[in-house]
């Protein structure tokens, strides 16, 4: 008997192998899912990789009591064998395994393992943000707006949460345009784009007024008040805000690590799906917000790579941008023509 | 909402994980379970390994054509360097990967897997297996294993024609199946195992349960007995209906001298197993005696039969002569030193 968004989940599932990763026969495809993670869409993931003819393996597990490394130790050791023996990885774990020591094991230099980052997504959301998304628009989009970003060398971006903040770009390093696992290495949910700015040119505000996310006692979810990080040449020097933002504060210290403290990435967020849920995969894609990343920096931004214990993540919705001084977007509309046009063609104008 | 016999499964998988593999806090536990064998138990047996303070994975895998060696190359990756870095491995697979490449890797020779074969049972099996009083079976296996150890001349019988006779080596281990608390290949409980000295076995084995030679000839519900006549270990003839032709056929075609060779006898005792078309289940039923011929697994430290494959076939109702003292009549236990241990397991 069917149950609810059956056939959606069944569609977005096809979608996630055969389009997003290109599965072909014969390979391995591994999907990791923990505990607290949404099952079914791992259980359709697997059907849809086997009627494409690869070697499929969910690996269903003990839930780690932290993201990344914090969640190496409680993890089985047979899933540390497993994850860089494969040719996909799926990941829909709730409590992430991004950045854990058998991540870079397949992901740093990556040769082989062509990663999907769908962490955390339920039912709801995996239709939202995957199933119902017109690939062939998004991508020209995606493109569109990446192609603009490497242009820039000098950034701004505000929001009315008090958000000021202005780096520089390096024209060497990667802009990321997530949503295709289509060549080894490390690739998230739809509608990302991230880099690392210069780490030492990024001052100002930053003010998450979405949510927050670092793992355990830290995914604070939606923010009741804004969390205001006040950046310093790539360092984040004093927190302030509500009880959130003393929580954090003492968060922070209680892990002993100064490199916790540095600015790793910035984002943007369009996926026309998604929602403001509390779930950082989700949130940081709400459409027209930008996201900064703190602490561990993945490989793949090829930055200065801040070799931090763990990573959080904070949202500033509504953002507006600035490129070289145009501004492409206000308070998350788009003003470039091109870009506005296509955000209408996806119905988010 | 409760499912038929959820709370007997559940039971039985902590039984499974704290007491027969003694899973300790921390410990890394894998569950293998292909796309054909039973997730329900999969999970059952994982939330008892994660109530324990292990480190649970269950590895959901895509069905293999095969068994052994022959599902390698259908494999994923993942799974083959799954199975060696684990502290306990229970395989729910339905086609089986025991004696694959993995496999080996993991337990040839053990170092660090305890591993348990829990291949292809399902709920019902899995509660009729291990609804069990441990101590009591124990207790009961102990027995059966010190009087064969002590016998060195063997007469079996069965209503359907069996009339074998041979010697056993006291050098030779006598398995006993039931606990998982060290490193190694173990099996569900009620089996008892060894290879009698091959030369010194003689006489008809006929086949009356069920016959598991892989490919065509996995016949788990034989409609009329196959006989093996043996001699000195080698079976020289099989006679029977049409199921007899089938493995006359299949055996002819592996083109293999060594899977004539008598390689194992075992006895079965689980009192819950009872013919159900599955070989880890029917070897198992209580009074049986199940053969196996063809390739002989080094734990028996005997002769060392080497061949391409191995089969197994079941002998209902046996009765077992040891030294002329008689310990089974058609099945049920006679020995004195035995019959209340039995009675204990309600057999």
């Amino acid at each position: 008997m069917p149950t609810t968004m059956d056939l959606e989940i069944g569609m977005g599932a096809y979608k996630v192998v055969r389009d997003l990763l290109a599965v072909k026969k014969g390979e391995s495809v591994l999907i990791t899912i923990d505990s607290a993670g949404h099952w079914r869409m791992a259980e359709e993931t697997a059907k849809a990789a086997e009627a494409m003819g690869a070697k499929v393996m969910v690996a269903w597990h003990s839930t780690p009591p932290g993201y990344g490394k914090v969640g190496d130790p409680y993890l089985p050791d047979s899933l540390h064998a497993a994850i860089p023996e494969t040719d996909c990885w799926v990941e829909y774990n709730y409590q992430w395994l991004l950045y854990s020591t058998p991540w870079e094991k397949a992901l740093t230099n990556p040769k082989r393992v062509r990663y999907l980052f769908l962490g955390g997504l339920n039912e709801e959301q995996f239709v939202r943000c995957v199933a119902k998304v017109d690939l062939d628009l998004q991508k020209q989009f995606q493109d569109t707006l990446v192609d603009l970003t490497k242009k820039a060398r000098k950034m701004r971006i505000t929001n009315p949460a008090g958000t000021d903040v202005q780096f520089e770009n390096d024209p060497k390093r990667p802009i990321t345009n997530e949503g295709w696992a289509l060549e080894p290495g490390a690739h998230f949910l739809l509608g990302q784009i991230g880099w690392a700015p210069v780490e030492e040119t990024i001052n100002g505000v930053i003010a998450f007024n979405g949510s927050f996310s670092g793992g355990g006692e830290a995914d604070l979810g939606i923010l009741k008040e804004p969390v205001l990080f006040h950046v310093k040449e790539g360092v984040c020097v004093d927190i302030t805000g509500g009880e959130e933002a003393k929580f954090l504060k003492g968060w922070f210290a209680r892990l002993e690590d100064p490199l916790m403290y540095h600015a790793a990435h910035v984002c943007y967020g369009f996926n026309p799906g998604a929602k403001l849920s509390g779930l950082c995969t989700e949130d940081e894609r709400v459409w027209g917000s930008t996201e900064w990343g703190f602490g561990y920096q993945g490989p793949f931004f090829k930055a200065k790579g801040i070799n931090a214990k763990t990573h959080v993540d904070g949202i500033c919705l509504n953002s507006s941008v600035w490129l070289d001084g145009e501004q492409i977007m206000d308070q998350g509309r788009l003003l470039h023509p091109k870009l506005a046009e296509l955000a209408a063609k996806i119905g988010k104008q | 909402m409760p499912n038929t016999l959820d709370l007997e499964l559940g039971a039985v998988a902590y039984k499974v994980v704290r007491d027969i593999t003694a899973v300790k806090q921390g410990e890394s536990v894998l569950i293998t379970v292909d796309s054909a064998g039973s997730w329900t138990v999969a999970e059952e047996l994982a939330k008892a390994a994660e109530s324990l303070g292990a480190k649970v994975m269950v590895a959901y895998h895509s069905t293999p054509v095969g068994v052994g060696k022959v599902a390698e190359p259908y494999l994923p990756d993942s799974l083959k360097a799954a199975i060696p870095n684990t502290d306990v491995w229970l395989e729910l697979n339905w086609q089986w990967l025991g004696y694959s490449s993995p496999y080996e890797q993991a337990l040839v020779p053990p170092n660090r897997v305890r591993y348990m074969c829990l291949c292809g049972l399902d709920v019902e099996r899995m509660v009729r297996f291990f609804n069990v009083d441990l101590e009591a079976q124990d207790a009961f296996q102990k027995k059966v294993v010190e009087l064969t150890k002590r016998a060195r001349e063997m007469h079996i019988t069965t209503p359907a024609g069996t009339d074998v006779r041979f010697e056993n080596d006291p050098r030779r281990p006598v398995i006993s199946e039931l606990w998982c608390h060290t490193p190694g290949a173990h099996f569900p409980l009620g089996q008892i195992a060894w290879a009698p000295i091959e030369k010194s076995i003689n006489g008809v084995i006929v086949f009356d349960g069920s016959f598991y030679a892989g490919g065509p000839a996995d016949l788990p519900s034989l409609s009329e007995p196959i006989a093996f006549h043996v001699r000195e270990g080698v079976c020289v003839e099989i006679t029977g209906g049409e199921e007899a032709k089938i493995a006359r056929q299949w055996l002819n075609s592996l083109n293999d001298p060594g899977m004539y060779h008598e390689a194992h006898i075992c006895y079965g005792f689980n009192p819950g197993a009872k013919p159900s078309g599955i070989c880890v289940e029917d070897e198992r039923i209580w009074g049986v005696t199940e053969w196996g011929f063809g390739h002989q697994g080094i734990q028996f430290k005997a002769d060392g039969v080497s061949a391409v494959s191995h089969l197994d076939g079941i002998c209902l109702n046996s009765s077992v002569w040891q030294d002329g003292e008689q310990v089974l009549d058609r099945g049920q236990v006679v020995h004195p030193e035995l019959v209340e241990l039995a009675r204990k397991l309600g057999k």
